[in-house]
């Protein structure tokens, strides 16, 4: 039977194909896509969920989510996040998340309930335990986690696109989606439900390159075509910006939490382990899992690698089974 | 009439604005939402349930909120020890050991439950539909506003007023620079305050400022009936309470803090002293979490907020009597 699973987005080039991926897959019954913050401001990535939505057909409710962090902007030493900076290729600029997808506009609408109301209610009236797959800021899930903490009962996994032992990329000490809103991660982190944290460490050994590009386009359906664009264009980004252990490719981490949730073996080294965040100071916004020989209670899984030719396997699976030609 | 949502951490006082409220003819109250606070919040929640079905309004539903702060137990030195610092303790008066802040208040039990809804999904459903605006009255920790808020910042254009018994200028209680309920959840503080709506902000230096006296207990006690009679033992209990261990200035007297915000709806002229001010709440691991920051400068930043400092005892016993002795609340 398909693992129900709720979506909570970004979107963002990474996030649309961790969409694509989602739909297509037969192990994944998509119940709902929640957006949230992040790459783009609320407005562009619920317009670019919706988009996403609409050119593939699909009946599944958008909820339109938080557009901030839960408290972190109530500071006054609070730094905006630095805006994502082009890179000139073939004379145009290129940039990691474009405001709008290169997609026609959007005819559905969000529902008009907040993504946190939607999660409580649906949680608690959920027969069966529902997997989350939240790969932007927590923001939407603390929330929800705080103004009902029993919906945790009904939450088979958490699995998080965020954070990073040894690999960063927002400053020098977070990564992206768990810098942009701390303390909803760290609610999400003692939360009791199992939390699956899926980190840069394991994103940038997932890889795609080029080459799985081309493979991805001789598919020939929308999604593939589509997918193969956002790769294209995040390995432009990667190449002059965060070059990978392997020349020409780029992370497309959010997608990597949906492969797992449709075959965990593409995690390779996931650990048991004490994992917060930090909340202050210097370590605001940074992943920590606790190394020590006695550490902390063991409160989540962390993944520090991936099997990039299991992940590239599983996307190629689904984006075939897209009935629309490119 | 004007419609109200209440906002407790029942607690005494909290019971006393209740019961003021739901008894004031002035007043239609919708809803009763329960935070933690002055207790657990499964506490509140059925002190509330007590409070409401002593004035005889067991029909007003009482929505359960939140358990804890936003975000503050989050960080280890932020954590509000256990035990908390004592506020109110208890003290023997004739023999008998009396809290100011029982865990339950000692009122008979109703019949009736909880809503299943939790208060910051009613706010978000009541505010988003309703047609008129409606007056909050929050009077302790401010979590649901908060979480409320942060779900959709559009609710503030439903609030008429937002009356608020929390900070104080230059009266703490928690910590040295911390009035308990802006303490208990600064974040959600901060939040509630910089929302847009009209606050009226009843300080701590307001609620000692009308601290009741025993010939006002006396004066309450006569009138006999239980909200009345409940009112007066807390006058008493508080009197005891103070004197041990946060003597006021006027020697024997005893804040009912929340029920200011009531007798201020019913009687705006109580409060003596109301001026504009922007003011935030500090959010931090230090000394000042939690505490009412007042922007004093002369280039002050603008007003968000009628701060409260002063208010008339005798006038706020008047109310109280003129509620609890079914007079309509009609003062002087």
């Amino acid at each position: 039977m398909a693992t129900k699973v709720i979506l909570d987005v970004d979107t963002g080039s990474d996030d649309a194909v961790a969409i694509m991926t989602a739909a297509l897959s037969p192990e994944i019954d998509l119940v709902a896509i929640c957006t949230t913050w992040g790459n783009q401001a609320i407005e562009d990535t619920t317009d670019n969920t919706l988009r996403l939505v609409d050119a593939m057909g699909l009946d599944v409710p958008v909820y339109q989510g938080c557009d901030t962090a839960m408290v972190k902007y109530l500071t006054n030493d609070y730094v905006e996040n630095r805006p994502h900076v082009p890179v000139m290729h073939n004379g145009k600029p290129v940039i990691m998340h474009a405001k709008h997808l290169d997609l026609p506009e959007a005819v559905t609408r969000p529902q008009n309930v907040p993504a946190a109301c939607f999660y409580v209610d649906y949680l608690r009236k959920a027969t069966e335990k529902i997997t989350l797959i939240p790969v932007g800021p927590l923001t939407n899930l603390g929330l929800a986690l705080r103004i009902a903490p029993d919906i945790a009962e009904h939450i088979e996994q958490i699995v998080v696109m965020g954070g990073g032992s040894k690999i960063t990329n927002c400053n020098p000490w977070g990564e992206s989606n768990i810098w942009h809103d701390p303390e909803a991660a760290q609610i999400v982190a003692e939360c009791g439900a199992k939390v699956v944290w899926v980190p840069l460490d394991a994103t940038h050994r997932a890889c795609i390159t080029m080459e799985d590009c081309r493979r991805f386009r001789e598919i020939g359906t929308f999604c593939a075509k589509f997918a193969a664009e956002q790769c294209e264009q995040r390995i432009i980004v990667h190449n002059a910006q965060q070059p990978l252990d392997i020349p020409d490719a780029a992370a497309v981490h959010d997608a990597l939490c949906v492969a797992y949730v449709i075959d965990p073996t593409v995690l390779t080294d996931l650990r048991h382990c004490h994992v917060e965040i930090g909340l202050a100071g210097y370590g605001e916004g940074q992943t920590i899992v606790d190394q020590r020989a006695y550490p902390l209670e063991k409160n989540g899984y962390f993944a520090y690698d991936a099997d990039r030719f299991k992940f590239v396997d599983i996307l190629c699976s689904c984006f075939a089974r897209d009935p629309q030609k490119a | 009439m004007r419609k109200i949502i209440m906002d407790v951490d029942t607690g005494t006082d909290d019971a006393i604005a209740i019961m003021a409220a739901v008894m004031a003819p002035q007043i239609e109250v919708a809803a009763l939402c329960t935070v933690h606070g002055n207790t657990s919040v499964s506490n509140t929640t059925k002190n509330t349930l007590r409070a409401a079905f002593a004035a005889g309004r067991e029909d007003i539903p009482v929505y359960p909120g939140a358990a804890g702060p936003m975000v503050k137990d989050l960080s280890e030195v932020r954590r509000i020890p256990v035990p908390e610092p004592v506020l109110g303790g208890t003290a023997e008066v004739d023999g008998v050991t009396v809290s100011m802040n029982p865990d339950l208040l000692p009122l008979p039990d109703p019949s009736c439950a909880p809503q299943a809804t939790p208060a910051p999904l009613y706010y978000l459903e009541f505010l988003r539909t309703t047609t008129e605006k409606v007056t909050i009255v929050a009077t302790g920790a401010l979590t649901n506003l908060g979480l409320a808020l942060s779900l959709d910042p559009m609710l503030a254009e439903k609030i008429e007023e937002l009356v608020i018994m929390g900070g104080g200028v230059k009266k703490s209680n928690i910590t040295a620079s911390a009035e308990a309920n802006f303490y208990k959840d600064p974040e959600a503080a901060a939040i509630v305050l910089q929302c847009g709506a009209p606050i009226t902000l009843c300080t701590l230096d307001a609620t000692h400022s009308c601290a009741l006296t025993e010939s006002h207990e006396r004066r309450l006690r006569a009138i006999g009936n239980t909200a009345a009679v409940f009112t007066a033992n807390d006058v008493r209990a508080r009197r005891e309470s103070y004197a041990r261990f946060q003597p006021l200035e006027r020697a024997g007297t005893a804040p009912i803090h929340d029920a200011l915000c009531i007798a201020y709806l019913i009687d705006p002229t109580v409060l003596t002293c109301v001026e504009d001010a922007a003011c935030m709440v500090e959010c931090s691991e230090g000394i000042g979490d939690g505490r009412l920051q007042v922007d004093t400068r002369s280039f002050h930043a603008a007003p968000n907020v009628r701060l409260v400092t002063q208010a008339d005892p005798d006038k706020m016993c008047d109310i109280l009597a003129e509620v609890f002795s079914g007079r309509g609340g009609v003062t002087g």
